[in-house]
């Protein structure tokens, strides 16, 4: 007969999407995983510039594309993303901001912060073309 | 040689008190850490001369030009072999988490580790023939 344990992290008081913490920790993954895929355009980037200007005319066409620009956004978030959660990573392992409430308020912080810095980056892209 | 091994007196016990650990259970953390501090300074590099170079246009001659730069060359090797490094270690920590059947898993990491130090090579072996044959 086997007995009923509860499970760990517990099922019914873990929320992935309304828990600060839990967010930031999917999305610290979620990131990552964009961010490899989004390596894949630099490496296209790097092979169309070997190709020669033919290849990077097709390159450019393929970022200009509305499309190609929305998911050049993404990655641009994905990457301050990366950064500023990477960072605070990097603090906890040394012991600080562990506490709750700096965790928390920690998280809001890179959350708003990352939405920020994509904007900004992409304003001034725009802004100087 | 099965486990308990039927051949030995030795309680399993004692076998494992005689094997201990390996001590090289944070080696793989430690790295991801080494790789992900190196990363700061090589990402936001990447960002912000590539963000510089984009205010001018941004056309072959120029990406061209961009890329065989001493500098550039070197430190865009540096950042990309970093970069495949990094998510090769760090990625893997994903697949063993969600993929819980070793049948899939093992196959998976490894064919994921080999996706991304393959393309860290590639990257590199591009930037140096940019450089080096253009």
């Amino acid at each position: 007969m086997s007995i009923k344990r509860p499970l760990s992290p517990h099922i019914q008081t873990y929320n992935l999407f309304f828990k600060i913490t839990s967010l930031t920790s999917i999305l610290h993954r979620a990131t990552g995983a964009a961010l490899v895929a989004g390596s894949l355009i630099i490496v296209y980037w790097l092979m169309a510039i070997a190709h020669g200007a033919p290849a990077y005319d097709r390159f450019q066409h393929v970022v200009q594309h509305p499309l190609g620009q929305v998911v050049l956004f993404g990655f641009t978030w994905a990457f301050w993303y990366q950064l500023l959660s990477g960072t605070r990573h990097l603090f906890w392992d040394s012991g600080y901001g562990l506490e709750l409430k700096r965790a928390k308020m920690l998280g809001v912080i890179i959350i708003i912060s990352s939405i920020v810095a994509a904007i900004a980056t992409w304003i001034y892209i725009i802004g100087v073309l | 040689m099965p486990y308990p091994d039927p051949n030995h007196l030795r309680t399993p016990l004692a076998r494992a008190k005689g094997l201990g650990s390996a001590k090289k259970g944070t080696q793989h953390w430690w790295m991801i850490k080494v790789s992900s501090i190196l990363l700061i300074p090589l990402t936001l590099w990447f960002f912000f001369s590539l963000m510089h170079a984009l205010a001018g246009g941004f056309d072959h001659a120029a990406a061209l030009a961009w890329v065989k730069k001493p500098y550039n060359s070197l430190l865009l090797s540096v950042f990309m072999g970093m970069n495949f490094y990094h998510a090769g270690i760090a990625g893997q920590e994903i697949i063993i988490d969600y993929v819980p059947n070793h049948k899939i898993q093992v196959p998976a990491a490894l064919a994921y580790s080999i996706f991304c130090y393959g393309l860290g090579i590639f990257s590199v072996f591009t930037v140096l023939y940019i450089t080096f044959r253009l």
